[in-house]
């Protein structure tokens, strides 16, 4: 069984459907990355960028009283 | 306990006020993390988010509740997000990240510059700011794709109707969004150990 290539792996990887598809594919895929360290080490750097935009989404914390503003100017009637 | 979905929209409907306190209440926290994950800034995210509720409720009349709130709520902030984007700058229209991505690999695919390994990966206090430097080199379309996938953790479908593009559509965002930020990260590290 010929084993997909790297940049096809590190394609599946990057746009998120490593886990999609066929068995079959899911199984090439994996056995590759298994087999191949390149690639687990890129696999790693994707899982870092994934967990680092959460780093970042949570770096800010709304103004204290965001909410409390907004409530007001949406229960304002004319 | 919160009263069911249809009950809360006929609330809204009529605006009323408790409703209008508990939607925001629920709301506003995900959706301003979402509008500064587009790289709007504090004052710019803020109006968004209200502007976002304002839509909402001038067109709760329309909603059918096909998709849920949260949804419908999030598909109103990035058209907004995007089209005030579109206004602040011009957004290159080719992508150099396709480029790079493809220039790591041989002919037949194989790694030719290698990822770096762990070992060069900074642990320190400089790495949050590295990681907002470089979200900061996504466009809005790749951060928004990137935010709801791993911090609102949505389906993909689900984004496809927040963001109005294909799966497809979806798969080069999401490519381009990690590749880059990956290619940043590296140099990154790189350049603070020569």
């Amino acid at each position: 069984m010929i084993l997909p290539s790297c940049k096809d792996v590190a394609q599946a990887l990057s746009r998120g459907d490593f886990d999609e598809g066929s068995w079959l594919r899911r199984l090439r895929l994996r056995l590759h990355v298994f087999v191949c360290y390149v690639c687990r080490r890129y696999k790693a750097q994707i899982e870092f960028v994934n967990r680092g935009m959460r780093v970042v989404s949570e770096a800010k914390a709304p103004a204290p009283d965001f909410q409390a503003r907004l409530i007001d100017k949406l229960t304002k009637r004319e | 306990m919160a009263p069911p979905v249809s009950e809360e929209i006929q609330a809204l409907k009529k605006r009323d006020n408790e409703a209008v306190r508990r939607l925001v209440a629920d709301h506003s926290g995900a959706l301003l993390a979402g509008a500064m994950s587009m790289g709007f800034c504090q004052a710019d995210a803020e109006e968004l988010v209200q502007d976002t509720f304002v839509a909402f409720l001038e067109g709760v009349e329309r909603f059918e509740g096909r998709s849920s709130v949260k949804t419908f709520l999030f598909g109103i902030l990035y058209n907004k997000g995007l089209t005030l984007r579109r206004r602040q700058r011009k957004e290159e229209a080719s992508e150099k990240i396709e480029e790079i991505f493809d220039a790591r690999f041989g002919a037949l695919g194989v790694w030719t510059t290698f990822p770096r390994g762990p070992e060069h990966e900074a642990l320190n206090a400089e790495l949050k700011a590295w990681l907002e430097d470089c979200a900061g080199t996504l466009t809005s379309e790749q951060r928004a794709a990137l935010h709801l996938k791993e911090v609102e953790g949505e389906e993909t479908s689900a984004i496809c109707r927040i963001l109005e593009v294909t799966a497809n559509n979806l798969g080069v965002l999401l490519f381009r969004a990690r590749n880059k930020m990956r290619e940043c990260l590296e140099g990154k590290s790189k350049g603070g150990e020569a």
